[in-house]
């Protein structure tokens, strides 16, 4: 074999190496972008089945707690503007303003659920209400489905975040596309934990 | 504790321990093929012995042929017989949890601590990506848990009572996020892996046994025969030393699944807490620790902590204090015995005393009384006292066929009738997944006994509503499909001497998958059609001159799947 030959045999299995090097690069990061967008679904799903659960909730308090009106409808209305934000969060998951946006009317919705659970304290009938403490078994797996699933999202953006960063993969990310995300945070460190059911 | 570098670590160990695992397959076919290659070389030298003498040069390679070809023989039997017993030892889980002697968690339960521990499994699903698995409940004063399955698709977790009663919340999420690590990282499957390879080496020792029992035989007959002992000896001693190690291997990498899976539950839960109370609540519960339920021993890997005692087993388990350590640094072993203990032990009495264990505890009695009832009372009474009537036909299936014959005809067909009305009221994905475990249960045996035939057939329009008026039947499929369920019909009772106006088909040509068909491709047919065929199976029933009650339950759900629910059977 002469020199050349063996230098071409070399040069072409370097080439063809590296393009399957580049397609492997291509699609880890379409996985770990799969992932993260997935995992935002979920916190979707979450939260869409809390706004349901919420109204649930209020309507058998009112029999019992006539008299809260106002907090009652504070929930509401906060409720109403998670919602919203929520949507536009949807809309536009890259977008920094959407995601602050969103993560302040959800600190909203946790405080006033946050007072109303503690109006729920002073009410021993409505606790001992067994339609009441299924609700609220529900609203506590809801809140921790929801939170995890911001983990969830929270670690695939990590994922995703140090994937493009890495080295080689930070020198074609910018050419697939890909872009650092944000990752969802709570306004207040006091929020995170202000909706707390106890028995 | 950094739950990530935690994984890391140990995803490293046991992925090194796997590569040393491998590293002993390997050398227990390679060491073969030096023996082999030494025997070569030393027949050449025209000796019959296994000591070491030079290499005869001018034959080097056909000794180093002999050395590649039986370490390549012996690999692939160690492989063949890894694929085999991973084949055979590939169960289903919902049939593991079964045989455990668990009870599958309803969807719809409407027992709280149920209801709770089903939201736990799906908050866990949400945080580590992984499909809501089936679940189960095991009847045991234990603390523990176990997963099964073999890809995340098709798994089940299952958790003792004890778990639901002595833990609280955030422990049993805890626990069961641990088992969710278990299958989201695999564990099972490699731990079939490595069960198959075990296998595989105590085969190699197996065949030294054979041969030296072998030569040990020959040699009394014929004294030149005596050649094949040394072989078997060292084919004994190979395959026997490749067994101890990779037994230690085996079970040096499931402790370190299980330090994966524990630092994985606090990464799903963020809660190093849960874990490490559950652990100590098991360490104090530790007498009863042990599960009782048979059949624990083939599946003693897969529980939280070691589930099973035996003698002479190396532990699959790390220590319950090390587990401890490793997500709560810290932990202080005496301290905690001197003091913590008691409260915990206080805090397990009382959260079995609480609401909780009155509700479940109450259940439990029931569940014993159940027992005992099982024990004397017929099946249909004791599901009929409980309005689960899918759940005796679930049972009935997997007893087998004779217990379908114990039931009057008057039950069967409640059983089967509102068993499709359960049926119906089921979400379509519970409806599909019933069916598939019918199906499942159906085809256990092979073959299709008439009562399996007449469950499938009752079941199958509630859980595939068909609209009627959709299509249309020439004569001639009208025809065939007649003469199909005419034949079945004959063939109910011992008709074989009869005669009849029609075409019999033979019996060995008439499927159960023919008739059920058939009898569907009917309910597309018009009124007239279905009265005469009606009517004309009532002839063939009463030919012997009695109606049997195999034939009046065909009758009844023949004229169930028609839509025709007047007709009526009689003498």
């Amino acid at each position: 074999m002469s020199p050349n030959l063996i230098g071409g045999i070399v040069a072409g299995v370097v080439i063809i190496g590296g393009f399957f090097y580049v397609v492997g690069i291509f699609n880890k990061l379409v996985r770990l972008a799969n992932g993260y967008k997935n995992a935002f679904a979920q916190i979707d799903v979450q939260l869409q089945r809390r706004y349901e659960l919420i109204p649930n909730l209020v309507e058998v308090a009112k029999k019992y707690m006539a008299h809260e009106r106002e907090t009652l409808e504070a929930v509401i209305h906060a409720r109403n503007q998670a919602l919203a934000a929520k949507d536009s969060l949807k809309a536009d998951p890259s977008s920094d303003q959407a995601a602050k946006n969103f993560a302040k009317s959800e600190g909203a919705l946790n405080s006033s659920m946050g007072g109303f659970l503690a109006l729920f304290e002073s009410y021993p009938d409505l606790k001992a209400n067994d339609n009441m403490k299924s609700l609220m078994e529900e609203l506590t797996s809801t809140e921790n489905k929801v939170g995890f699933a911001r983990q969830n999202y929270n670690d695939s953006v990590m994922h995703f975040n140090v994937g493009i960063q890495e080295f080689p993969a930070n020198i074609f990310a910018g050419m697939f596309g890909h872009t650092t995300v944000p990752q969802l945070e709570i306004e207040d460190v006091k929020m995170r934990s202000a909706v707390k059911v106890e028995f | 504790m950094n739950f990530f570098e935690d994984q890391r670590l140990a995803r490293k160990r046991s992925s090194r321990l796997l590569t040393l695992f491998y590293f002993v397959v390997f050398a227990v076919s390679a060491i073969c093929g030096t023996i082999a290659a030494m025997y070569a070389n030393n027949a050449h030298r025209g000796r019959g012995d296994l000591y070491f003498h030079s290499l005869d040069l001018s034959i080097s390679k056909s000794v180093f042929i002999w050395f590649a070809a039986v370490t390549t023989l012996i690999a692939a039997l160690i492989l063949i017989k890894t694929w085999f017993e991973v084949r055979s030892l590939k169960k289903d889980p919902s049939q593991v949890c079964k045989s455990l002697g668990a009870r599958k968690v309803l969807h719809n339960s409407r027992d709280f601590y149920e209801k709770q521990y089903i939201n736990i499994v799906e908050e866990m699903s949400i945080a580590s990506s992984v499909p809501v698995p089936e679940i189960y409940v095991l009847e045991d004063n234990a603390i523990n848990a176990f997963a099964c399955g073999f890809d995340i698709n098709s798994a089940a977790v299952c958790v003792t009572s004890g778990c639901m009663q002595k833990l609280t919340r955030d422990e049993l999420q805890a626990v069961v996020a641990h088992e969710y690590s278990h299958i989201f990282n695999g564990d099972m499957k490699l731990n079939l892996k490595l069960l198959g390879m075990l296998a595989g080496l105590i085969l190699i020792f197996k065949i030294g046994v054979n041969l030296m029992r072998s030569s040990g035989r020959s040699s009394r007959r014929d004294s030149k025969g005596g050649s094949l002992a040394p072989l078997g000896l060292g084919l004994m001693a190979i395959g026997g030393l490749g067994y101890l190690g990779g037994i230690v291997l085996k079970a040096a990498i499931s402790r370190q699944r299980e330090f994966l899976a524990d630092a994985s539950s606090v990464q799903y839960t963020r809660n190093p807490e849960g874990i490490a109370g559950a652990l100590k609540k098991i360490y104090i519960n530790h007498s009863q620790g042990i599960i009782h339920a048979k059949n624990a021993t083939q599946a003693s890997h897969m529980f939280l902590v070691e589930g099973v005692k035996s003698f002479f087993s190396l532990s699959t388990h790390p220590p319950i204090f090390e587990r401890i350590k490793a997500v709560d640094k810290n932990f202080d072993e005496k301290r905690f015995l001197k003091e913590d203990a008691a409260s915990l032990m206080q805090e397990m009495t009382e959260l079995q005393k609480s609401e909780k264990s009155n509700t479940r505890s109450q259940d439990e009695r029931m569940r014993d009384a159940r027992e005992k009832l099982l024990k004397i009372a017929p099946l249909f009474l004791l599901y009929q006292s409980q309005n689960n009537y899918l759940g005796l036909v679930q049972t009935l299936l997997r007893r087998g066929n004779d217990d379908f014959g114990h039931l009057s005809e008057e039950e069967l067909e409640t059983a089967l009738e509102k068993a499709s009305g359960e049926l119906k009221e089921l979400p379509q994905t519970e409806r599909q997944k019933i069916l598939q475990e019918i199906i499942k249960e159906v085809n256990a045996d092979g073959k299709i006994s008439f009562y399996e035939f007449l469950v499938v057939a009752y079941l199958k329009p509630s859980l595939e509503p068909v609209k009627v008026e959709d299509k249309k039947l020439s004569s001639g499929q009208v025809k065939d499909f007649s003469l199909v369920l005419k034949s079945f019909f004959y063939y109910l009772d011992d008709n074989a001497d009869l005669k009849v106006n029609f075409s019999l088909i033979e019996k060995n040509k008439l499927g159960y998958g023919k008739i059920l068909s058939a009898i569907e491709g009917y309910r597309f047919s018009t009124p007239k059609q279905k009265e005469l065929i009606l009517k004309e199976l009532k002839e063939i029933a009463t030919l012997n001159g009695f109606i049997s009650k195999k034939e009046r339950i065909t009758f009844k759900l023949f004229c169930h799947m028609l839509g025709v629910p007047g007709f009526v059977l009689d003498d």
